[in-house]
C-alpha cells in the first residue's frame, strides 16, 4: 500500500473539501502568539543552500517547473555518492516512523535492514506503526522521551511541540552549512520552507514533487468504447462519463466526489486554497465557483455516474480501477508505478494515463493544484550532543541519496543477489526481498523522486510526457507559506466541519443551500481568524 | 497453600439481607485465604481500572501530549462549559447515543432471552448444539469484518444490489442511508452477539428445578403457562442483574463499529465515544474529550447505582448488596 491511501490524501481525495482545498501549508508553521512576529520569525528563516545533486543523470531531463527526472532503467553502473561511513559501527539511534506497507520481519531475521545497519555503521531501530494508527500512536509518543528520529505528520501545536522537545537544526543546515550533507542540499527550497519553524530548522521534509494529484484514466476502457480520453470541454468530460457507465456490466465513470468536485474547480480556473487580491484572502470554498462545482457533482452523483460505494469509508478503489470497475479516480501521483506493476502485464489490455482538465466553459483557463512540497518532518530530538546530531544527519544524508547511485539500491532495493537481482538493467526484488524491504527507512530521509518503472520504459515515458503538459499548469496555494496558529490548531476540526457538510449535499441528504449553512458556521468556528491571520501574516511577509 | 474454610461455604455465610452474625475480624480471621485468593485480580482492577482514572484529570488541563500532564495548564471548567452550554454537535451526539441506546435496551437485549428459549425448547441434543455452535460464531469476529460481510451482502454495490440491478431492479440504499443507520446498526449488535449472550442464560435454564415443570404440569399449566410462572421468574435475578450492567454502559453504543461506517454522515451517525476520539486524537483537543468521556463515566455510575437501588426496593438482589 502506498502512502497514497494516506490519512491526509484520503481526506483530501475523498473526505475533500477543505483540505484539498488548503491542503498546501501541512507543516509550515512557526511558534506561539502573535502570528505577525511568527511569519517574520519564519520568514527570516535561513533555508540550507540548494545544490542539486549531479551525479546521475536521467535519461528524461527534470525542468525548472518542477517535472521530475525519468529513468529507462537503472544507470548501468551507479555511482558510490557518499564514499564514508557515517557511524562506527558502534552508535545506536531510534526512529518513530509511520509504516504503510507491511510490518517487516525484525532486523535479526531480516538482511536487508542488517545490511543497511551495517553501511550506515549505524544499528538503526524503528519503532514503526500502521499508518491507520499513526494519529493515536503519536500523541503517546510525544508525551514520553522522544526516539531520536520522530516522523511528524501534520499535528496540531507543531511549534510549540518543536520548541519543546526537539532540535534546531538551523546551526548545522543553514546556507552553505548543508555543504556537509550533499544529499539533503539535493533537496528543494520549498521542502525545506515546511520545516522552518520558531525562527529555526526543525527538521528534515520528506519531499513531494508539484505534480500533486492526478486523474488516473483506464484509456482502454474509454477507446473501447469509441470515446475521447482527454476531453476538451465539461461537456464532452459528461459525455464521457456517461458512455462509460453501465451498471449491468459493474462498471461506472467514477470513485470520490469531492475529488470530482476539485477536478471542475480546475476546469474552471479557480484558486487553489485561499484566494488573495491586494492583501485580501478569500477561502476558494466561499468562492461561487465552489457552489458551482458541487452542484455540478451532485448531478453527475444524481446521473449514477460514480461507483455505489463511493461514499463508505476506506473504499477498495485501487482495485475497482484497476479492476475496470471504475474506469477514472483522483490519486496522488505516487501511486501510477502501484498501478503499473499491479495492472499493467503482458497480455493484458489494461492501460492508465493522467487526464488533464478539460475546460469548464469557452472562457475558462484549466490549472491544476500543485502538490504538497513535504510529505512529513523528521524532527530531530533535543540534545546538547552536537556529534550526535552530526551523526544523524550523516545517516539521514546516506538515507537521501537519490535514484542511481549504489546507496539507493542499497536503501531500497536491499543486498544484491540477496534481495534483488538485476534482470535487463532493472532491479528486481526476490521474494525475500519483497517482504524484507517493506521497512521504510526513506521516512527519516528521502531523496526526490524519480520517474521510474522497472521493466515498463513507455510507462516512464508517458508519466513524464503527462508531467510536461501538467506541471506548468499547477497553482500553489498562496497559503501555503504563511502561518496561521487557529488553522494549526483547528485544522482537523474545520476541516471536518465542510467535508460532512459536502458529503450531505453530495450524496443528495441535503440541499445545496446547506453549504452556505456549513461556511457560515466555519467562519464563525474560526475561518475568519484563520483568513484574518493569514492577512496580517501575508502583510508581515512582504 | 493449607487452607482451612468453615463447613459453610463462606462466601454464602450470611443469608441475603440478614444481619451478620460475625465480627469484622472473626470474618477476617476465617476468609483470609479467600482473600489471598482475591488480591491478584484486585491488582489488576487496581492497575488497569483505578489507576488510570487518575488521567480524568486533564479534563481540566488544557492537555498538550509533548507537554506532558503535569506541565499543560489547569483550565478550570473550561472544556466542560462545551457540554453544558448546549454546544449542537454535542448535543446531537448524545441524541444519536440515547437513541441507539434505547433501540438496542428494546431489541439487543431481549434477543438472547427469547433465543436461549427457544433453544431451550430443542429436545435432541446434537441439533441443539450444532445450532449454538453456529450462533456463538459471530461473536469471535471482530467488527472490521463483521462491517465487511454486512458491506458485501447489504452495500450498494453488494450481493443484493447488483443482483437488483441486473434484473431491472431499483437498488436498496442501505448502507451509508442515514434512514437506514440506526436499524443497520442494531441488526449488526444482534447477528454478532445474540449467540453469546444465550451462554448465561442457558446456564440459568439448566438449573430449574424439572419437578417444578412436572408440578406444574399436573397442576393443569399449559407450556405458556410454565413459561410464566417456572421459566421466567428463574431467569429474573439474571436478567435484573444484566439489565443493570447495561444501563452502566447505556452510553457506550458499539465505538468501533460505529466510527467504521460513518459514511452515512455525522448528524445521525456521531455518538459520544466518536465524538471523544475525533476530538482528542484527530483534532487535539484532549481536554474537552477528557470532560466528556468524564462526565459519560459518572452518568453510567449513577444509572447503575440507582438502578440497583430500584432493584432493592423491589426485593430483588441486584449487581450487589452492602451487609
Amino acid at each position: 500500500m502506498s502512502e497514497s491511501m494516506s490519512r491526509r490524501t484520503l481526506l483530501r481525495l475523498m473526505g475533500g473539501t477543505a483540505a484539498a482545498a488548503i491542503a498546501g501549508p501541512t507543516l509550515s508553521a512557526c511558534s506561539s502568539s502573535p502570528a505577525t512576529s511568527q511569519q517574520q520569525q519564519n520568514s527570516g528563516v535561513q533555508l540550507p543552500s540548494y545544490i542539486p545533486y549531479q551525479g546521475v543523470k536521467p535519461d528524461l531531463a527534470p525542468t525548472k517547473d518542477g517535472v521530475m527526472s525519468g529513468f529507462l532503467r537503472y544507470p548501468a553502473t551507479p555511482i558510490v555518492g557518499i564514499p564514508d561511513r557515517p557511524g562506527t559501527g558502534s552508535e545506536e539511534l531510534t526512529a518513530f516512523i509511520q509504516q504503510f506497507r507491511p510490518i517487516p520481519p525484525a532486523a535479526s531475521r531480516n538482511e536487508y535492514w542488517r545490511n543497511v545497519n551495517d553501511k550506515l555503521g549505524v544499528t538503526l531501530n524503528l519503532q514503526m506503526v500502521p499508518s491507520a494508527n499513526y494519529a493515536d500512536k503519536l500523541p503517546t509518543v510525544l508525551s514520553g522521551e522522544l526516539p531520536d528520529f520522530t516522523m511528524i505528520v501534520n499535528t496540531p501545536n507543531m511549534p510549540q511541540l518543536l520548541d519543546a522537545k526537539c532540535q534546531n537544526l538551523s546551526e548545522f543546515l543553514a546556507g552553505d552549512a548543508i555543504k556537509d550533507y550533499p544529499m539533503l542540499a539535493n533537496l528543494r527550497p520549498e521542502a525545506w520552507r515546511t520545516t522552518a519553524f520558531n525562527g529555526g530548522i526543525y527538521g528534515i521534509p520528506i519531499p513531494r514533487e508539484r505534480v500533486g494529484v492526478i486523474w488516473f484514466t483506464r484509456v482502454d476502457i474509454v477507446k473501447a468504447h469509441g470515446l475521447n480520453p482527454a476531453p476538451a470541454t465539461f461537456a464532452e468530460f459528461k459525455e464521457l462519463a456517461k458512455g462509460v457507465t453501465n451498471p449491468k456490466e459493474n462498471r461506472w465513470a467514477f470513485h470520490g466526489a469531492p475529488g470530482v468536485r476539485d477536478l471542475i474547480l480546475r476546469m474552471m480556473g479557480a484558486p487553489v486554497g485561499w484566494q488573495e487580491e491586494g492583501g485580501k484572502f478569500t477561502s476558494i470554498n466561499e468562492l461561487d465557483q465552489t457552489k458551482q462545482a458541487i452542484s455540478d457533482t451532485r448531478e453527475l452523483v444524481k446521473a449514477g455516474y460514480f461507483h455505489p460505494d463511493t461514499f463508505t469509508q476506506g473504499a477498495p478503489f485501487k482495485d475497482w480501477i484497476g479492476g475496470g470497475r471504475v474506469v477514472m479516480v483522483a490519486d496522488n501521483y505516487s501511486a501510477w508505478p502501484q498501478y503499473v506493476t499491479q495492472n499493467v502485464k503482458p497480455g493484458s489490455p489494461v492501460q492508465f494515463d493522467g487526464m488533464l482538465p478539460p475546460k469548464y466553459d469557452a472562457s475558462s483557463t484549466p490549472n491544476l493544484g500543485r502538490g504538497v512540497p513535504s510529505f512529513s518532518t523528521t524532527a530531530f530530538k533535543k540534545t546538547d550532543d552536537k556529534e550526535r546530531i552530526k551523526l544523524m544527519l550523516r545517516v539521514a544524508n546516506y538515507l537521501a541519496a537519490p535514484f542511481g547511485t549504489q546507496e539507493y539500491l542499497i536503501n531500497r532495493y536491499g543486498k544484491e543477489g540477496v534481495d534483488y537481482t538485476m534482470v535487463n538493467g532493472d532491479p528486481i526484488l526476490t521474494s525475500k526481498g519483497e517482504v524484507e524491504h517493506t521497512a521504510e527507512f526513506y521516512r527519516i530521509a528521502d531523496a526526490p523522486w524519480p520517474l521510474y518503472e522497472p521493466g515498463h520504459p513507455e510507462e516512464t515515458k508517458k508519466e513524464h510526457a503527462y508531467q510536461v503538459k501538467a506541471v506548468p499548469m499547477t497553482l500553489a496555494n498562496p497559503a501555503d507559506a504563511l502561518y496561521s496558529e487557529t488553522y494549526n490548531r483547528k485544522r482537523n476540526t474545520l476541516n471536518k466541519l465542510l467535508d460532512d457538510a459536502l458529503a450531505d449535499v453530495l450524496q443528495g441528504r441535503k440541499e445545496l443551500a446547506a453549504w452556505d449553512d456549513a461556511m457560515d458556521r466555519w467562519r464563525k468556528q474560526g475561518g475568519d481568524q484563520v483568513r484574518k491571520e493569514y492577512e496580517e501574516a501575508f502583510a508581515a511577509s512582504k | 497453600m493449607a487452607l482451612t474454610i468453615d463447613k459453610r461455604p463462606a462466601v454464602k455465610s450470611a443469608p441475603p439481607g440478614s444481619p451478620h452474625s460475625l465480627g469484622r475480624l472473626a470474618r477476617l480471621k476465617r476468609d483470609w485465604g479467600l482473600l489471598v485468593f482475591a488480591v491478584p485480580g484486585l491488582l489488576v482492577f487496581l492497575v488497569f481500572h483505578y489507576v488510570p482514572l487518575l488521567g480524568n484529570v486533564i479534563a481540566f488541563k488544557d492537555y498538550q501530549p509533548y507537554l506532558g500532564v503535569r506541565q499543560s495548564p489547569w483550565v478550570g471548567f473550561s472544556n466542560f462549559a462545551l457540554i453544558f452550554s448546549g454546544d449542537p454537535e454535542v448535543l446531537n451526539a448524545l441524541k444519536n447515543t440515547l437513541v441507539l441506546t434505547v433501540l438496542q435496551v428494546a431489541f439487543v437485549f431481549p434477543a438472547p432471552i427469547v433465543l436461549a428459549l427457544v433453544l431451550n425448547s430443542l429436545m435432541y441434543e446434537p441439533i441443539k448444539r450444532f445450532v449454538q455452535s453456529v450462533l456463538y460464531m459471530p461473536h469471535f469476529l471482530s467488527w472490521v469484518i463483521v462491517v465487511a460481510i454486512f458491506q458485501q451482502i447489504l452495500g450498494n454495490a453488494g450481493l443484493l444490489n447488483t443482483y437488483l440491478r441486473h434484473k431491472g431492479i431499483e437498488p436498496i440504499e442501505i448502507i451509508g442511508n442515514p434512514d437506514a443507520f440506526r436499524a443497520l446498526i442494531t441488526s449488526q449488535v444482534i447477528w454478532k452477539d445474540t449467540g453469546w449472550g444465550t451462554i448465561l442464560f442457558l446456564a440459568a435454564l439448566s438449573r430449574v428445578d424439572q419437578e417444578q415443570y412436572e408440578a406444574a404440569s399436573v397442576d393443569g399449566a399449559g407450556p405458556a403457562r410454565q413459561m410464566w410462572h417456572v421459566t421466567l421468574p428463574a431467569l429474573r435475578p439474571l436478567i435484573i442483574l444484566l439489565g443493570i450492567l447495561r444501563l452502566g454502559d447505556s452510553l457506550s453504543v458499539g465505538f468501533e463499529q460505529i466510527l467504521l461506517q460513518q459514511g452515512a454522515g455525522t448528524e445521525v451517525t456521531e455518538v459520544l465515544d466518536t465524538y471523544v476520539y475525533h476530538h482528542a486524537f484527530q483534532q487535539g483537543e484532549w481536554g474537552i474529550s477528557a470532560a466528556v468521556g468524564l462526565v459519560k463515566g459518572v452518568v453510567g455510575l449513577a444509572l447503575v447505582l440507582g438502578a440497583n437501588k430500584v432493584a432493592h426496593l423491589f426485593g430483588e438482589d441486584g449487581v450487589y448488596r452492602s451487609r
